[in-house]
Protein backbone atom coordinates (compact mmCIF):
# COMPACT_ATOMS: atom_id res chain seq x y z
CA UNK A 1 0.00 0.00 0.00
CA UNK A 2 1.03 3.30 -1.10
CA UNK A 3 2.06 5.53 1.96
CA UNK A 4 -0.65 8.83 2.12
CA UNK A 5 1.00 12.01 1.71
CA UNK A 6 0.55 13.38 4.90
CA UNK A 7 2.55 10.42 6.33
CA UNK A 8 5.32 10.90 3.93
CA UNK A 9 5.75 14.51 4.21
CA UNK A 10 6.41 14.00 8.46
CA UNK A 11 9.07 11.75 7.17
CA UNK A 12 10.60 14.16 5.18
CA UNK A 13 9.71 16.67 8.35
CA UNK A 14 12.51 14.19 10.33
CA UNK A 15 15.00 14.34 7.51
CA UNK A 16 14.78 18.28 7.43
CA UNK A 17 15.20 18.55 11.22
CA UNK A 18 18.36 16.23 11.51
CA UNK A 19 19.43 17.67 8.43
CA UNK A 20 19.66 21.21 10.00
CA UNK A 21 20.62 20.36 12.99
CA UNK A 22 23.62 18.52 11.50
CA UNK A 23 24.17 21.83 9.54
CA UNK A 24 23.82 23.87 12.49
CA UNK A 25 26.74 21.87 14.01
CA UNK A 26 29.09 22.53 11.00
CA UNK A 27 31.54 25.27 11.16
CA UNK A 28 30.57 28.10 8.72
CA UNK A 29 32.05 28.15 6.41
CA UNK A 30 33.53 24.38 6.72
CA UNK A 31 37.06 25.05 5.24
CA UNK A 32 39.70 22.60 3.53
CA UNK A 33 41.87 23.01 6.42
CA UNK A 34 38.89 21.78 9.11
CA UNK A 35 38.16 18.95 6.07
CA UNK A 36 41.39 17.73 6.50
CA UNK A 37 42.10 18.01 10.47
CA UNK A 38 39.09 15.16 10.41
CA UNK A 39 38.03 16.59 14.03
CA UNK A 40 35.35 13.35 15.33
CA UNK A 41 32.89 16.08 15.57
CA UNK A 42 32.86 17.77 12.56
CA UNK A 43 33.34 13.95 10.70
CA UNK A 44 29.88 13.22 12.73
CA UNK A 45 28.30 16.27 11.61
CA UNK A 46 29.03 15.58 7.86
CA UNK A 47 27.90 12.19 8.16
CA UNK A 48 25.18 13.25 9.51
CA UNK A 49 24.22 16.08 6.90
CA UNK A 50 25.00 13.80 4.31
CA UNK A 51 22.67 10.67 5.22
CA UNK A 52 19.80 13.06 5.94
CA UNK A 53 20.53 14.90 2.48
CA UNK A 54 20.63 11.39 1.14
CA UNK A 55 17.24 10.32 2.24
CA UNK A 56 15.42 13.84 2.25
CA UNK A 57 16.04 14.02 -1.49
CA UNK A 58 14.79 10.55 -1.97
CA UNK A 59 11.79 10.81 -0.47
CA UNK A 60 11.02 14.14 -1.96
CA UNK A 61 12.15 12.98 -5.40
CA UNK A 62 10.56 9.38 -5.42
CA UNK A 63 7.46 9.30 -3.52
CA UNK A 64 6.72 12.73 -2.41
CA UNK A 65 6.06 14.60 -5.53
CA UNK A 66 3.89 11.97 -7.58
CA UNK A 67 1.86 11.64 -4.28
CA UNK A 68 0.81 14.83 -4.29
CA UNK A 69 0.23 15.61 -7.95
CA UNK A 70 -2.29 12.67 -7.62
CA UNK A 71 -3.41 13.05 -4.38
CA UNK A 72 -3.75 16.73 -3.58
CA UNK A 73 -3.79 17.99 -7.06
CA UNK A 74 -5.87 15.12 -8.53
CA UNK A 75 -3.68 14.90 -11.60
CA UNK A 76 -3.21 11.46 -13.54
CA UNK A 77 0.74 11.19 -13.00
CA UNK A 78 0.53 7.31 -10.92
CA UNK A 79 2.59 5.96 -13.64
CA UNK A 80 4.81 9.30 -14.82
CA UNK A 81 7.99 9.46 -15.28
CA UNK A 82 9.61 11.42 -12.80
CA UNK A 83 10.79 13.85 -15.24
CA UNK A 84 7.41 14.75 -16.01
CA UNK A 85 6.28 14.73 -12.64
CA UNK A 86 9.18 17.14 -11.65
CA UNK A 87 8.23 19.29 -14.67
CA UNK A 88 4.55 19.40 -14.11
CA UNK A 89 5.34 21.28 -10.39
CA UNK A 90 7.01 23.33 -11.70
CA UNK A 91 4.43 24.62 -13.76
CA UNK A 92 2.73 24.24 -11.03
CA UNK A 93 4.78 26.71 -9.10
CA UNK A 94 5.37 24.02 -6.25
CA UNK A 95 9.34 23.64 -6.80
CA UNK A 96 10.87 26.76 -8.27
CA UNK A 97 13.09 25.09 -11.25
CA UNK A 98 13.13 21.23 -12.18
CA UNK A 99 16.86 22.28 -13.31
CA UNK A 100 18.12 23.10 -9.84
CA UNK A 101 16.02 19.73 -8.61
CA UNK A 102 18.38 17.85 -11.06
CA UNK A 103 21.67 19.38 -9.52
CA UNK A 104 20.00 18.63 -6.29
CA UNK A 105 20.07 15.03 -7.07
CA UNK A 106 23.65 15.39 -8.55
CA UNK A 107 24.29 16.62 -4.94
CA UNK A 108 22.94 13.91 -3.59
CA UNK A 109 24.77 11.32 -5.86
CA UNK A 110 28.12 13.22 -5.01
CA UNK A 111 27.66 13.15 -1.21
CA UNK A 112 26.54 9.02 -2.14
CA UNK A 113 30.00 8.04 -3.58
CA UNK A 114 32.01 10.42 -1.61
CA UNK A 115 33.36 11.88 -4.52
CA UNK A 116 35.38 15.03 -4.43
CA UNK A 117 38.70 14.28 -3.47
CA UNK A 118 40.75 16.93 -2.32
CA UNK A 119 39.72 18.91 0.99
CA UNK A 120 39.44 22.26 -1.24
CA UNK A 121 36.42 20.60 -3.19
CA UNK A 122 34.75 18.72 -0.66
CA UNK A 123 34.36 22.14 1.78
CA UNK A 124 32.95 23.51 -1.82
CA UNK A 125 30.73 21.10 -2.30
CA UNK A 126 29.49 21.13 1.91
CA UNK A 127 28.97 24.91 1.42
CA UNK A 128 27.15 24.26 -2.40
CA UNK A 129 24.64 21.57 -0.73
CA UNK A 130 23.70 23.80 2.25
CA UNK A 131 22.05 26.28 0.41
CA UNK A 132 20.44 23.25 -1.21
CA UNK A 133 19.87 21.52 2.16
CA UNK A 134 17.84 25.03 2.94
CA UNK A 135 16.10 24.78 -0.89
CA UNK A 136 14.70 21.24 0.52
CA UNK A 137 13.92 22.49 3.71
CA UNK A 138 11.86 25.74 2.56
CA UNK A 139 10.19 23.66 -0.66
CA UNK A 140 9.12 20.75 2.16
CA UNK A 141 7.33 24.01 4.32
CA UNK A 142 6.10 25.11 0.75
CA UNK A 143 4.13 21.55 0.36
CA UNK A 144 2.97 21.22 4.43
CA UNK A 145 1.59 25.15 3.37
CA UNK A 146 -0.09 23.84 -0.19
CA UNK A 147 -1.31 20.63 1.44
CA UNK A 148 -2.68 22.32 4.88
CA UNK A 149 -4.50 25.42 3.04
CA UNK A 150 -6.84 23.49 0.58
CA UNK A 151 -7.83 20.27 2.72
CA UNK A 152 -10.24 21.78 4.87
CA UNK A 153 -9.85 20.53 9.07
CA UNK A 154 -12.96 20.08 11.02
CA UNK A 155 -12.34 24.49 12.40
CA UNK A 156 -12.91 24.80 8.71
CA UNK A 157 -16.87 24.11 9.33
CA UNK B 1 42.48 -14.64 -49.23
CA UNK B 2 39.54 -12.46 -50.33
CA UNK B 3 37.27 -13.20 -47.12
CA UNK B 4 39.75 -12.46 -44.57
CA UNK B 5 40.52 -9.07 -46.23
CA UNK B 6 37.18 -8.01 -46.34
CA UNK B 7 36.48 -8.93 -42.34
CA UNK B 8 40.20 -7.21 -41.74
CA UNK B 9 38.39 -3.91 -43.17
CA UNK B 10 35.07 -4.68 -41.07
CA UNK B 11 36.94 -4.40 -38.47
CA UNK B 12 38.96 -1.27 -39.43
CA UNK B 13 35.99 0.71 -40.24
CA UNK B 14 33.57 -0.33 -37.95
CA UNK B 15 36.15 0.37 -34.66
CA UNK B 16 34.90 4.17 -33.75
CA UNK B 17 31.37 3.23 -33.62
CA UNK B 18 32.01 -0.32 -31.44
CA UNK B 19 34.51 1.75 -28.95
CA UNK B 20 32.03 4.51 -28.88
CA UNK B 21 29.27 2.61 -26.22
CA UNK B 22 27.74 5.90 -26.32
CA UNK B 23 24.67 6.68 -28.57
CA UNK B 24 25.49 10.19 -30.97
CA UNK B 25 22.46 12.37 -29.17
CA UNK B 26 24.32 11.61 -25.62
CA UNK B 27 27.84 12.62 -26.73
CA UNK B 28 26.22 15.34 -28.23
CA UNK B 29 24.16 16.79 -25.12
CA UNK B 30 27.65 15.49 -23.21
CA UNK B 31 30.05 17.85 -25.45
CA UNK B 32 27.16 20.68 -25.37
CA UNK B 33 26.91 21.08 -21.41
CA UNK B 34 30.82 20.79 -21.11
CA UNK B 35 31.22 23.75 -23.05
CA UNK B 36 28.63 25.45 -21.23
CA UNK B 37 29.70 24.92 -18.03
CA UNK B 38 33.33 24.48 -18.46
CA UNK B 39 34.00 26.40 -21.45
CA UNK B 40 36.24 23.36 -22.13
CA UNK B 41 36.39 19.84 -24.39
CA UNK B 42 35.07 16.70 -22.32
CA UNK B 43 36.67 13.52 -23.14
CA UNK B 44 35.29 10.06 -22.24
CA UNK B 45 37.40 7.23 -20.69
CA UNK B 46 36.92 4.32 -19.02
CA UNK B 47 34.18 0.97 -19.47
CA UNK B 48 32.72 2.84 -22.15
CA UNK B 49 35.18 2.91 -24.62
CA UNK B 50 35.65 -0.48 -23.83
CA UNK B 51 33.72 -3.27 -25.88
CA UNK B 52 34.50 -5.91 -23.50
CA UNK B 53 32.62 -4.15 -21.01
CA UNK B 54 29.58 -2.80 -22.04
CA UNK B 55 27.36 -0.57 -20.24
CA UNK B 56 29.09 0.38 -17.14
CA UNK B 57 28.89 3.97 -15.60
CA UNK B 58 29.80 7.25 -18.08
CA UNK B 59 33.55 8.23 -17.23
CA UNK B 60 33.98 11.48 -18.42
CA UNK B 61 37.17 13.48 -17.91
CA UNK B 62 37.60 17.70 -17.91
CA UNK B 63 40.53 20.11 -17.47
CA UNK B 64 39.72 23.72 -16.40
CA UNK B 65 41.53 25.57 -14.92
CA UNK B 66 39.10 27.42 -12.05
CA UNK B 67 39.10 27.51 -8.34
CA UNK B 68 37.91 24.45 -6.53
CA UNK B 69 34.59 25.92 -5.44
CA UNK B 70 33.64 27.28 -9.35
CA UNK B 71 34.79 23.48 -10.40
CA UNK B 72 32.54 22.15 -7.70
CA UNK B 73 29.78 24.34 -8.72
CA UNK B 74 30.10 23.98 -12.54
CA UNK B 75 30.37 20.27 -11.83
CA UNK B 76 26.94 19.98 -10.12
CA UNK B 77 25.63 22.37 -12.60
CA UNK B 78 26.35 20.25 -15.27
CA UNK B 79 25.45 16.98 -13.79
CA UNK B 80 22.25 18.26 -13.23
CA UNK B 81 21.64 20.05 -16.74
CA UNK B 82 22.71 16.18 -18.26
CA UNK B 83 20.41 14.51 -15.86
CA UNK B 84 17.41 16.60 -17.02
CA UNK B 85 18.27 16.37 -21.04
CA UNK B 86 19.36 12.47 -21.02
CA UNK B 87 17.95 11.11 -18.19
CA UNK B 88 19.65 10.08 -14.64
CA UNK B 89 22.49 8.28 -15.52
CA UNK B 90 25.64 6.50 -13.65
CA UNK B 91 28.15 9.35 -14.79
CA UNK B 92 31.67 9.93 -12.74
CA UNK B 93 32.62 13.27 -13.69
CA UNK B 94 36.42 13.83 -13.19
CA UNK B 95 37.21 17.80 -13.29
CA UNK B 96 40.76 18.48 -13.15
CA UNK B 97 40.78 22.31 -11.89
CA UNK B 98 44.44 22.72 -11.64
CA UNK B 99 44.98 21.92 -8.19
CA UNK B 100 47.25 18.70 -8.42
CA UNK B 101 47.87 16.12 -10.34
CA UNK B 102 46.21 12.59 -10.01
CA UNK B 103 46.71 9.02 -11.36
CA UNK B 104 43.28 9.48 -12.36
CA UNK B 105 44.06 12.37 -14.26
CA UNK B 106 46.69 10.71 -16.29
CA UNK B 107 44.61 7.01 -17.47
CA UNK B 108 41.46 9.69 -18.53
CA UNK B 109 44.33 11.92 -20.86
CA UNK B 110 46.65 8.47 -22.18
CA UNK B 111 42.78 6.45 -22.58
CA UNK B 112 40.26 8.86 -23.29
CA UNK B 113 38.59 9.71 -26.45
CA UNK B 114 37.72 13.01 -27.17
CA UNK B 115 33.76 13.63 -27.90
Amino acid sequence: MTPQLGVLLDACQQHARYLLAAQGRLPAPVTAAGISARDDDLVAALDQFAYRFTRLQDTLGGRVFRRLLVEHFGEPYEDSSLRDVVDRLEKLGVIASAERWSQIRAMRNTLAHDYPETAEEKAAAIELAREMAREMASMLDGMRAITNRTVPGPAAH
Amino acid sequence: MMREKAWFFAMVFSYPVLTMRLDSRTRHEIRESARRFFGADVYLFGSRTDDAKRGGDIDLYIEAPMSAAEAVRSRIAMLGHLYSRIGERKIDLVVNSGGGERPIFREARQHGEKL
